[in-house]
């Protein structure tokens, strides 16, 4: 259980560790690519962190990040037909971003670091709690950005229409400046707990 | 000696299995996506010509098509064409009449220019300027009024867009041209 | 020859690859605290880039679609940049050790550096022919390299600034860097007319 609290709040991956930082800031510029990403990277990291600590044995040391490499390219690849076959309109929208998925620090990050050592159980709820993590965090991020940006949320209008809304939130701009200010404030969350 | 085989061999099996799964994979996504691209091409060249229907491919030739109505009579052809904007690649679609005179009208289908300037490329104010302009001897771009029939005018601020958008026409449909008109002679 | 000059400098001024397509960020938030590290990691960037577009272009047209074994483009492109790494490092090691010694520690780092991929799938994505990749993988290596610079001079100044705790670190490098990105929009302009 705890394996999968981490995740969620004190090593969550975009607040407090910093990785996985492109699509983070790619793609949120809309909820639903937010939501869309997080379920990418949640299928790839719980497929690869399954199979790695499965064949954990048998992999030579010298070679074992190349051959997690291929592992989760092969997953990210599945996804990305997954992806072109039934939701077209996403996989447009995400573009080159979502086999960008391969080079994201998280998911080489947990095999290296916990899938590699630990049994195939642990390794999984400790992949779904980062998975999870993750996308909570690409929610919030691209919530606020398509709410300020657009004054839509979940592509449904929720600010009056003719609401002055941030143009700039939506550029790439505005995603630095957001993700900056939520990492402040999740430090500042950290301070009134101690 | 031992070490470098068993590196070998781990590398190679993982590479094989996962070649062999992908391909499975790919397999059963690739009819999908393709069914997909008929689709949104068939959407867009209907836009153009309304009464389009059916798209036949030019035969050899990828990114062309015959259209017809559904008395079956040829009403025009349809294109693909793509090439470099002022950020990035403009990929659009286009129409030309049977007799290769006048553009049925294009359709921009992806671009990355500038927003509030080149992106003016997708709209109708520009877009509408190639409804029925005639294509011979080619486009011509103007930063004026239009004083010829075969002209567009430019989008202010937004020049090297429009001109990519015209030399992309004018590139593809002499292109097309000629591979019709040699195919006629034959 | 004037599109090789449009990709140029759309790679580097208008659609950088670090401010408006948030690759490489990683080294980014890590490496450009330093104006030394910072030259040595954009340089070696660079070259690995171009090198990177160029040997995938190739494998891409050639091999890939030739055969239609397309859907193993992912884990080809990865494999690529992660043996020219080596070779890289391999070759700069034995041929001039003055240059490994201030390029070496980067090298390896470039394999989890997401530019590299990136920039690689955006040359798929976007269709270039060879001569245009090759300037699209320098230029975008340029455009990374300049970037790197200018915030490790700004964050070499920032290190003396007076900044409430909760700031300090990666949120500050990330509003930086925001500001940077609003600046670059300015560039949107040139040429335009």
């Amino acid at each position: 259980m705890n394996n999968f609290i981490r995740g969620l709040w004190n090593q969550h991956p975009i607040f407090r560790q910093l990785l996985g930082m492109c699509p983070t800031l790619a793609v949120t510029t809309t909820a639903v690519n937010g939501l869309a990403m997080g379920g990418a990277v949640i299928f790839v990291l719980f497929f690869s962190t399954c199979v790695v600590s499965i064949i954990k044995s048998l992999i030579p040391a010298q070679v074992r990040i190349a051959v997690y490499t291929v592992i989760i390219a092969t997953f990210v690849t599945i996804v990305d037909y997954f992806f072109k076959a039934y939701h077209p309109d996403i996989s447009a929208a995400l573009g080159p971003y979502l086999p960008l998925i391969i080079v994201n620090c998280i998911i080489l990050g947990r095999c290296e670091a916990f899938a590699s050592k630990n049994t195939v159980r642990a390794s999984v709820t400790d992949a779904l709690g980062m998975g999870v993590g993750f996308t909570w965090g690409l929610f919030v991020l691209s919530g606020i950005r398509e709410f300020l940006g657009q004054g839509t949320l979940l592509n449904r209008q929720v600010l009056p229409a003719g609401f002055p809304v941030l143009g700039v939130m939506v550029s790439a701009a505005g995603a630095f400046l957001a993700l900056g200010f939520l990492v402040a404030l999740m430090n500042r969350i950290e301070q009134w707990k101690t | 000696m031992n070490d470098t085989l068993k590196i070998t061999g781990t590398l190679t099996v993982t590479c094989l299995l996962c070649a062999f799964l992908l391909a499975y994979v790919a397999g059963i996504a690739k009819p999908k996506i393709a069914a997909h691209q008929t689709r949104e091409r068939r959407a867009a060249i209907q836009t153009l010509i309304p009464n389009a229907e059916t798209i036949r491919p030019y035969p050899q030739r990828e990114n062309l098509f015959r259209i017809y109505d559904a008395s079956d009579t040829l009403l025009g052809y349809a294109f693909l064409a793509e090439g470099q904007g002022y950020a990035g690649t403009i990929r659009l679609v286009g129409a030309l009449d049977a007799d290769l005179s006048r553009l049925r009208g294009i359709k921009v289908i992806e671009s990355v220019e500038t927003p509030g300037l080149g992106s003016k490329i997708t709209e109708e104010d520009f877009r509408g300027q190639f409804e029925n302009l005639k294509v011979r001897p080619k486009i011509g771009l103007t930063k004026g009024e239009t004083s010829k029939d075969t002209q567009v005018q430019a989008i202010s601020g937004a020049t090297i867009s429009s001109k990519a958008v015209v030399s992309i026409l004018n590139e593809k449909i002499s292109l097309i041209k000629a591979v019709i008109e040699s195919n006629r002679n034959h | 020859m004037e599109n090789l000059i449009l990709i140029f400098i759309s790679a580097i001024l208008l659609n950088n690859i670090v401010l408006s397509y948030f690759l490489g960020i990683c080294p980014f938030l890590g490496v450009s605290g330093k104006l030394e590290s910072a030259l040595g990691m954009g340089m070696a960037v660079t070259f690995v880039m171009t090198l990177a577009t160029s040997i995938s272009w190739l494998i891409y047209h050639e091999i890939l679609l030739r055969f239609q074994i397309e859907f193993l483009q992912y884990v080809v492109f990865i494999l690529v940049i992660a043996s020219l790494v080596q070779i890289v490092e391999m070759f700069i090691r034995k041929f001039s050790p003055p240059l490994y010694q201030s390029l070496g520690i980067y090298l390896p780092l470039i394999t989890s550096n997401c530019a590299i991929l990136g920039i690689v799938l955006f040359m798929v994505a976007k269709h270039y022919r060879f001569h245009e990749a090759v300037t699209y993988g320098f230029s975008g290596g340029l455009g990374f390299f300049l970037v790197l610079l200018i915030m490790a001079g700004i964050r070499e100044e920032l290190a003396y600034a007076d900044v409430p705790q909760v700031f300090r670190g990666a949120p500050l490098t990330l509003i930086t860097a925001g500001l940077l990105a609003l600046i670059f929009m300015g560039f949107q302009g040139l040429l335009g007319t």
